[in-house]
């Protein structure tokens, strides 16, 4: 067989900037949340099957570990709600000269880090 | 968009696409009360949670967020898998692994919600 194809996309070759980084890491939060989000399932479930099912779930999440894994969680929620804004508005084509991708990026970063927090603090 | 859909109308990645935003802007309009709840979880315990859930316009909005965050998942894994697993590995089988997995969970989700909510 001849030599395979490359797959995209071709992170290996790039020397890593803000948007190459920013692009991975709204596909990567986007795999966190969605397996994530079969935790926030079994969540549900345990809770409608009763208190047998719920409490080791509710001792789990209250547990360090899962305190901080609810903690990444929220932080990828956070950054890809914001970063899918951004990827919203350069559909409806706003945004898109390099100099405003750059200050939307720096700007998601900041917020996520600030919502994220006010949120965890508020609670 | 219109003008693309006349020009290419079978275009079998338009609909992907599509449903992928719809799905992110109805899932974005929840997402500080749904990262507010996440945040909260660990202070929620058993009839705190079963308070919370079973309020109606928690109800509804966790079955919202059930259906369109999950359909939202379940298309940008596809997508995630369509870049990186080659059609000779089974990818399509993948595919439909990962949306029978997420049509599973999106059903135990709604169907606890509705429990919960004592409408059955």
């Amino acid at each position: 067989m001849a030599k395979p194809r490359p797959l995209s996309p071709h992170l290996q070759v790039y020397r890593p900037q803000l948007t190459s980084v920013m692009s991975i890491m709204h596909r990567a939060s986007g795999a966190v949340l969605a397996t994530g989000s079969l935790l926030v399932a079994l969540w549900l479930v345990a809770l409608a099957a009763g208190t047998t099912a719920f409490n080791p779930v509710a001792d789990a999440i209250q547990h360090p570990l899962g305190q901080l894994v609810v903690l990444g969680y929220s932080l990828a929620l956070v950054y890809h709600g914001l970063n899918g804004i951004r990827h919203l508005m350069w559909d409806l084509r706003i945004g898109l000269e390099i100099k405003q991708v750059y200050q939307s990026g720096y700007l998601v970063l900041g917020l996520t880090v600030l919502v994220t927090a006010t949120l965890w603090l508020a609670v | 968009m219109a003008q693309i859909s006349a020009k290419y109308p079978r275009e079998p990645g338009f609909g992907h696409w599509r449903w992928q935003r719809i799905s992110a802007v109805v899932t974005l309009g929840l997402m500080l009360y749904f990262t507010y709840l996440v945040a909260s979880i660990g202070t929620l315990d058993y009839s705190a949670a079963m308070a919370f859930v079973a309020s109606p316009q928690h109800a509804v909005a966790l079955a919202i967020l059930v259906i369109a965050g999950l359909f939202h998942a379940v298309l940008g894994v596809q997508m995630i898998i369509e870049d990186y697993i080659p059609l000779a590995n089974g990818r399509l089988l993948l595919v439909t692994i990962v949306r029978g997995v997420f049509a599973i969970a999106a059903m135990a989700s709604l169907v606890s919600v509705v429990m919960i909510a004592g409408l059955i």
